[in-house]
């Protein structure tokens, strides 16, 4: 892949300092973290559970700023939230007090975009994540997986240049799982955006991702760089590439000492 | 098998019935006889009838009734109002907070009926007063659940409202005012319960009209029945306010169940 | 792991991001501090200046001073302050002690056992929205005015948080543990004691420090109705005898004792609960 980079994590060190009545307690949580995030690419973070890729996620969102090192966007530092980025969150994080077509416009909205085109705009990827007929339901009303695919819809009417999606199918169920993987790679064939995201699941990353980095335990420090552009999208997470690739990582990873 | 689990289903419903009619047996057998020193069922009832018609203290039970609800309402109207606003403040300006929380607390635990002798000092034996009593004793609750609901928006909202750049007014619009209402509205509740507490003491110790002034006046002229036909009325009707109170929120906040 | 030199950069980073907290720390204690007191200046000043009718006002000096001084003077309600505040906290006490006694127990075995439940909730359904003040021409008639008047109202009062607390804690026992007791053959009664009981016991607690704030205001209201002694009588007779110094010492020391009874609870509180986590 010849692409430009599009955001670079360049030198990122990330420790929490938590007041404890009295106790000052350090935490680390990145250990200079180098990445290159390559324009339009699938880009997948893995790692064992709780090792940090999320906060590596909330630094670049702009969330936390890092207590050592830089983000760069289109080369220059991002300070705070960018336009720029948008984010689909862990536990879908919708509003339960708004409609799926409220959650879904509220970027533009905050944006002032007026009422009739960001209607455009949320409906159009309503749709495209498959959620036509059901807008003036409440979060309440839809399922898990239906909940998480108004947190992509949302992210995506924000227009960003990069969309960040933290671990977005860990909380569903394995079916649920498999056929989301499958529908967020149709979405991004069909707008091709930067995708970095973030998992714990091996097969996940080898379904999802261009490449594939992989994260050391806590504090995380990038163990390797997997190149998967060689296998073709859709893949067969039976064919003998899929397997081989997979192994290749598993017995690399720090997983199975959790 | 069959018969057993009907026996069981049977007696447990009609296990309440029981006790209520021990409750009322047992009220019965003091109440008799002609040392009686508290009035039976029955003369409570005849008492309730004959103050329908003849006016106690020259008022009307309508009227006795009325003057404490409006108390409790207008009491706990206002204490809604500057609860809110207070509990507000201190979440959203720190400032504020650091300078006006510390003299918060220092007059929390103070019980507001501790306050009935300085407040008839200072404003005698009027409405005013007893309102105001209200309004002090609720406000506490309702400030510390806002403050506690406002400060408290799950960091996952907090995150979404940054991600998406919602304007100041906006976040408070859409996002930290709903995600607080469970928590105000049960401020609230706890604040109903105190406001009648505080309203009835402070018309127990000095009042010229109301439910809790019919409690003592029937005690005083050792007409008891009057007092316990004012302590079912005001059981009625908090039990009522309470309901309503109820409802309310589950109109307000229709996805709570969901969260839950 | 880390080279020396970006070990200094980070702890210097770090050190800042603490420096900085503690000054905001700093800064709103102070600015605490100020607040209250100015109030106090302010307080002082009204009355000194005569800015309101002195009649209906009493300074923070002389609080202070009545309160010092009425560990010795009887006047003019014919007691000492500790035999007060010992009078106000016998007649509290006893009322709270019982409402927990009673109560929590009736709350643990009414959540867990059905018909225990159905005979005892409607009673206290109809009881329970009458606030306990009320009762009090009641428990004159049965019981005097005197100490067991006063202690039933607050027994009253303290009774029902408790019971409600341990009713919604003892129901909130996870099903798995109890199933887990029900494989190892263990008797209904025998599960409600060994696993019921210990995990609603938080709740239990909660329940208690809820009655304790509610006996305790609602000491001062009995004791404003139906006593000859105690805080609340104090105030009350402070007003009589236009002693506002009295009326404002008396809501300062019950204010305090409040908190410091809380205090106490959440001591006991760590104490009792942490056992039963080291177990």
């Amino acid at each position: 892949m010849g692409n430009r980079i599009k955001l670079s994590i360049e030198g990122v060190s990330h420790y929490f300092v938590t007041f404890n009545k009295k106790d000052i307690q350090k935490t680390h949580v990145l250990e200079n973290v180098n990445i290159d995030v390559r324009e339009n690419e699938f880009l997948v973070l893995l790692g064992p559970g709780h090792c940090g890729k999320t906060v590596l996620l909330n630094l670049i969102a702009g969330l936390i700023k890092p207590t050592v090192g830089e983000i760069k966007l289109d080369g220059e530092s991002i300070s705070g939230t960018d336009k720029r980025i948008s984010m689909v969150f862990q536990q879908a994080s919708i509003l339960p007090w708004k409609t799926v077509m409220e959650n879904v416009e509220i970027a533009p909205k905050y944006a002032d975009i007026k009422r009739e085109e960001r209607r455009k705009t949320a409906q159009y990827f309503i749709d495209l994540v498959g959620l036509n007929g059901f807008e003036k339901h409440y979060p309440r009303q839809i399922s898990g997986g239906m909940k998480q695919r108004v947190g992509i819809a949302r992210a995506y009417s924000a227009n960003p240049e990069i969309l960040l999606m933290d671990e977005p199918f860990g909380a569903l169920d394995a079916q649920t799982r498999y056929s989301m993987e499958g529908e967020i790679l149709k979405i991004w064939e069909k707008d091709k955006r930067t995708v970095v995201f973030v998992t714990n699941n091996i097969e996940e990353a080898v379904t999802l991702g261009d490449r594939i980095i992989l994260f050391s335990q806590a504090p995380a420090t990038v163990k390797e760089v997997y190149d998967l552009c060689g296998l073709k999208k859709p893949r067969d997470n039976m064919s003998e590439e899929f397997l081989k690739m997979r192994d290749l990582i598993s017995s690399n990873t720090d997983m199975l000492r959790e | 098998m069959k018969k057993r689990s009907f026996i069981r289903d049977v007696s447990l419903a009609v296990l309440p019935f029981f006790s209520i009619a021990i409750f009322l047996s047992l009220w019965l057998w003091v109440a008799s006889g002609d040392n009686a020193i508290i009035p039976t069922p029955v003369d409570v009832f005849n008492r309730f009838i004959l103050f329908l018609r003849t006016p106690v203290s020259k008022t009307s039970i309508q009227r006795h009734v009325w003057v404490s609800m409006c108390r409790v309402l207008i009491g706990m109207g206002s204490a809604v109002i500057i609860g809110i606003a207070l509990g507000a403040l201190f979440a959203l300006i720190p400032t504020f907070r650091s300078v006006f929380m510390p003299l918060f607390n220092m007059f929390r635990p103070i019980p507001p009926i501790a306050w009935i002798p300085l407040v008839t000092v200072w404003f005698g034996v009027g409405e005013f007063p007893k309102i105001f009593l209200v309004v002090y004793g609720c406000t506490v609750p309702i400030t510390i659940n806002t403050f506690t609901g406002i400060s408290m928006v799950p960091d996952e909202f907090d995150y979404v409202s940054k991600v998406f750049h919602a304007g100041k007014w906006d976040r408070l619009r859409d996002v930290v005012f709903p995600s607080a209402i469970p928590a105000i509205i049960a401020g609230i509740k706890a604040a109903l319960s105190s406001a009648w507490m505080i309203l009835l003491s402070s018309e127990m110790i000095s009042a010229k009209a109301g439910l809790g002034f019919l409690i003592t006046r029937g005690s005083d002229s050792n007409d008891l029945a009057l007092s316990m036909i004012a302590m079912i009325l005001i059981g009625l009707i908090g039990s009522l306010m309470s309901l309503g109170l109820t409802f309310l929120e589950r109109k307000l906040c229709p996805w709570e169940t969901e969260l839950n | 792991m880390n080279s020396t030199t970006n070990n200094t950069l980070i702890d210097k980073k770090l050190d800042e991001i603490i420096n900085k907290k503690k000054q905001v720390g700093k800064k709103s204690f102070i600015l605490g501090l100020t607040g209250i007191v100015c109030f106090l200046l302010l307080w002082q000043a009204v009355v000194s200046f005569e800015l309101v009718n002195i009649k209906y006002f009493a300074s923070p000096i002389q609080v202070i001073q009545a309160i010092i001084k009425k560990f010795v003077d009887e006047s003019p309600d014919g007691s000492t302050l500790m035999y007060h505040v010992l009078a106000s906290f016998q007649v509290s006490f006893t009322g709270f002690f019982l409402s927990i006694i009673i109560g929590a127990p009736l709350g643990l075995f009414m959540g867990w056992f059905k018909p225990v439940d159905k005979f005892v909730r409607p009673l206290f359904e109809i009881i329970r929205p009458i606030p306990p003040i009320s009762w009090i021409p009641i428990a004159i008639v049965f019981l005097g005015i005197g100490v067991q008047a006063k202690a039933f109202i607050i027994f009253f009062s303290g009774f029902i948080p408790t019971l409600i607390n341990s009713y919604t804690g003892i129901k909130m026992t996870n099903h798995v543990h109890v199933n887990v007791g029900k494989t190892c053959g263990a008797s209904n009664m025998k599960i409600f004691f060994t696993i019921g009981v210990p995990s609603a016991m938080p709740m239990v607690f909660a329940g208690f420090k809820l009655s304790l704030g509610n006996a305790w205001s609602t000491l001062v209201a009995a004791e404003m109705l139906a006593a000859n002694k105690g805080l609340g009588y104090m105030i009350s007779m402070g007003r009589n005898f236009s002693r506002i110094d009295l009326v404002i010492a008396g809501m300062l020391i019950i204010g305090a004792l409040g908190i410091m009874l809380s205090i106490i609870m959440d001591f006991i509180e760590r104490k009792t609960l942490k056992w039963r986590y080291i177990k």
